[in-house]
């Protein structure tokens, strides 16, 4: 792919990206620690992953394959998007694989297949500080960060408690990160909390309209804030992937027909789509070569879960990221089926569970 | 005798072209309460906030002995020191309780703040204290998950002052708790802090323009008057004796008795 | 320009109890520009279990004396020498925190009005002072019960705070108030002015009682019968100057 050469490598000046990799730099030495950088402005609205996109654009090289995700899954508009910009301005191989990635942006997941040594996952975070939803001068959230003082990350809870009887919140879920400071995990599901712990990968969070960068270094210990007598749990609900009968990953709920009828299948596509395989490969089910993606071996097999094709039960809805969080970025862009898979009936994602922490 | 747990010396402080704080001593003693007046602008809250190293002061000591007997000299001690003690062995009970509460918090959640802060880790036990301070402030039980945003103007004033006793401080810092509440409402939370002090030995210094206020709750009173402390002294004898021209004039200023 | 005289004396061998020298009392009225003086080289002593009552013209001063006695005035000279707990202190250049503690183990001041707090009830009022010096809070207020009773406050307004009590009533309470803490030296500003013959004699019984058991009794009592039942000698006051 040519690289257009009105801009640099990954779209950003060299200069840019040598601040935002010196931002990165002090990140990883404070784990957790919230790093001003100066951010660019990028061929996208806020709320669209520029803060993800600036990072990865500062680390990406020739020789890295990238992931992007969102919703745990590659194939919805946004996910689309990056990944073919990069593909643009950095010429940069993609892949859908998490184990051959060695850049993985995401949005809202940490992938389910375990990450190795020597990758590194981007965040696309909107709201990087944990603190602001009880305290909202910033110079008072500095003072507390600096000074260790987390009793507000509690009082949350607290009120979480009292409000719905149990710590209602499910995204974003603040944690501890090397016993210093309380970081926000960007909109992951609480479910994602516990992968962050000791992870052999290096997690970058980067927060575009608040030029903030943190990180989460190879091996750091990420511990939830939770009460004595209302420990963290990071299952939110139990369930059975319709697809490939994953009981232990993370579902979306998936509406299915006009009729209202839905599925649970896992949020992880690829994830999903190498059970299949794996499964495939194991003669338990017929193969089928089908999809997008590559050197994915086998293709999704299609097991009958109800009306309608899961295969369009995976696919985005166009525009299914800018205002999901009420953040800012424009509703229903309308570019979905960029991939060429149908942008068909998955509306479910914007609803129940999936979306709670955005209320 | 005993030993005061505040000593206050010379303190001083300009602000802009008003000398807002000039050489103002005093001792706190455990269980008493100290009643600052003065009208409007005669320095009484900037004193406090210099008490409570929320001000710097330009010169002067505010030496604090705490629990376990170490000296602390409030502005020169490290923020993260200040911040504790703070929010631990000292409160600080604003005049506008918007100041001190999180308005959008729950009641319990409020009370439980400085406990969680202090490393509190079970919610039964934050809930728990909670409940026991809003009965003890005599807020109706009920109301303990509503916020203070809904609450009367005297609800929170007691909720404040609930909040900072949580902690059980040895000091709280008063800033006209009372100011704009009906004077039944004054009546009980003065009430309230007096059986506070008798019961847990609890020190106060409260900034009034109420020699009422100041007569009914203090053993002893400073009269300030442009940044200085014209009179001080036992609280009847200041007021029923006052020897300075400005502590006249302010006594027979008030109508009736005070 | 007199100094005052003391007159008979029926009192024991005791201790002194106070012990006035040269006692100056002047106010400056700083708006008038004007001094005003009430006392005037006044001396006198009290011994424990003795009882001096204090006599002169409307406005000689007598309420001024009681009240320098108390630390409520601050004397602007001469020697105001009480036997504390801890010894003696005088009062007229005693620290604030040395007359409070003093107003807590030895002297108790009955003036004519009861200060009263809003909503601590009548009981409380009377019990606050033995709390304050350490004692049970429910066997203070069981002594602080039996005083209230003894004056015929009836128990149901035990509870209630003074505010509604009538003028009799209120200062049966400031009796009460000031004698069950068993204070070593009592001041007595006329303190049976408002009450009935019967709560009158009661009120005497009490104070006896207090002086048997060693307190040092001053006061002003207007009614000569009530005088004459208490005090073991009599100072005069003369009218001061100007007066």
């Amino acid at each position: 792919m040519k690289i257009p050469a009105t801009r640099g490598f990954a779209f950003l000046g060299e200069d840019s990206k040598r601040r935002v990799r010196r931002a990165i730099l002090k990140a990883v030495a404070l784990p957790g620690y919230q790093v001003p950088f100066p951010g660019r402005e990028m061929p996208m609205p806020y709320g669209w992953g520029t803060g993800g996109i600036q990072v990865t654009a500062s680390l990406i090289g020739p020789a890295d394959v990238l992931k992007v995700i969102d919703q745990g899954a590659d194939d919805t508009t946004n996910a689309v998007s990056i990944r073919a910009f990069f593909r643009r301005t950095a010429g940069a191989a993609v892949t859908e694989e998490t184990a051959r990635a060695t850049i993985i942006q995401t949005r809202h997941r940490i992938p389910e297949t375990p990450l190795a040594e020597g990758q590194i996952m981007v965040y696309q975070v909107p709201i990087p500080e944990p603190l602001r939803f009880i305290e909202p001068r910033a110079g008072e959230t500095r003072a507390l960060h600096a000074l260790g003082e987390y009793g507000l990350v509690h009082l949350k809870l607290y009120e979480d408690i009292v409000r719905h009887g149990e710590i209602a919140q499910s995204y974003d879920y603040p944690v501890m990160t090397a016993g210093r400071y309380a970081m926000s995990p960007s909109p992951i599901p609480r479910f994602d909390n516990p992968k962050l712990d000791m992870s052999p990968a290096l997690h970058l969070f980067g927060a575009g309209r608040e030029k903030r960068i943190y990180a989460v270094p190879p091996y750091c210990p990420v511990r939830s804030f939770d009460f004595e007598d209302y420990p963290f749990k990071a299952r939110i609900r139990q369930g059975r992937c319709a697809l490939c009968g994953s009981e232990s990953s993370y579902l979306d709920e998936v509406v299915v027909d006009d009729a209202g009828g839905r599925i649970f299948v896992c949020s992880d596509t690829d994830y999903c789509r190498s059970r299949l395989a794996a499964g495939a490969a194991a003669g338990e089910r017929e193969a089928a070569p089908a999809g997008e993606g590559r050197g994915r071996p086998g293709g999704s097999p299609v097991p009958p879960a109800g009306p309608g094709s899961p295969d369009a039960g995976r696919s985005a809805p166009g525009g299914a990221l800018g205002d999901r969080c009420g953040e800012g970025g424009p509703g229903g862009g309308g570019e979905g089926g960029a991939t060429g898979r149908a942008p068909a009936a998955r509306e479910g994602t914007g609803q129940g569970w999936n979306s709670r922490s955005c209320a | 005798m005993e030993q005061p747990i505040l000593r206050v010396r010379g303190l001083a402080k300009r602000l802009g072209d008003v000398q807002a704080c000039l050489d103002v001593s005093f001792d706190l003693y455990p269980a008493e309460i100290l009643a600052v007046v003065g009208e409007s602008g005669s320095g009484k809250t900037t004193l406090l906030k210099l008490v409570a190293g929320m001000l710097a002061p330009d010169s002067g000591e505010v030496l604090y002995t705490d629990a376990e007997g170490r000296v602390h000299d409030i502005p020169r001690i490290p923020e993260s020191l200040r911040r504790r003690l703070l929010r631990t062995e000292l409160g600080f009970v604003w005049q506008d309780p918007a100041d001190g509460l999180r308005m959008k918090i729950s009641a319990g959640g409020n009370i439980a703040e400085r406990l969680l802060a202090g490393g509190l880790r079970s919610f039964a036990r934050a809930r728990q204290a909670a409940a026991d301070w809003l009965a003890r402030v005599e807020l109706p039980a009920g109301r303990l998950d509503a916020p203070p945003e809904e609450y009367s103007g005297g609800m929170r004033a007691r909720l404040q002052l609930a909040k900072n006793l949580a902690t059980r401080p040895r000091a709280v810092f008063l800033d006209e708790p009372t100011a704009g509440l009906d004077v039944s409402v004054q009546a009980r939370i003065l009430d309230l802090v007096r059986g506070l002090s008798a019961e847990f030995g609890l020190a106060a210094i409260l900034v009034t323009h109420d020699l009422m206020a100041a007569r009914l709750l203090s053993q002893r009173i400073i009269v300030m008057k442009d940044g200085r402390a014209v009179e001080s002294g036992l609280t009847d004898q200041v007021l029923d004796d006052p020897s300075a021209p400005y502590t006249q004039l302010l006594v027979s200023s008030v109508l009736g008795e005070a | 320009m007199s100094a005052g005289g003391r007159e008979g004396r029926r009192g024991s061998a005791r201790g002194i109890a106070i012990a006035v020298r040269d006692l100056r009392k002047t106010f400056v009225l700083h708006n008038l520009g004007t001094e005003l003086e009430a006392l005037r080289d006044v001396s006198l002593e009290v011994r424990f279990g003795e009882c001096l009552a204090v006599d002169g013209a409307s406005g000689a001063g007598k309420s001024t004396l009681l009240r320098c006695l108390y630390g409520n005035y601050l004397a602007s000279g001469g020697e105001i020498v009480v036997r504390g707990e801890r010894g003696e202190v005088d009062l007229a250049t005693a620290s604030p925190r040395e007359i409070l503690e003093l107003r807590v183990r030895t002297l108790s001041h009955v003036s004519q009005f009861l200060r009263v707090i809003p909503r601590v009830s009548a009981l409380d009022i009377v019990a606050a002072p033995m709390i304050e010096q350490g004692q049970d809070p429910g066997a203070a207020r069981g002594r602080a019960g039996e005083f209230l009773a003894r004056l015929n406050i009836p128990e149901r307004l035990h509870a209630l705070p003074p505010m509604t009590f009538s003028g009799g009533e209120r200062q049966r309470v400031n009796i009460a108030r000031g004698l069950a803490r068993r204070a070593r030296i009592l001041l007595l500003d006329e303190p049976t002015a408002s009450l009935d013959r019967h709560n009158r004699q009661v009120a005497v019984d009490l104070i006896n009682a207090a002086k048997a058991e060693g307190a040092a009794v001053v006061g002003i009592f207007h009614d000569s019968e009530v005088r004459d039942a208490l005090a073991d000698a009599v100072f005069w006051l003369g009218a001061p100057p100007g007066r």
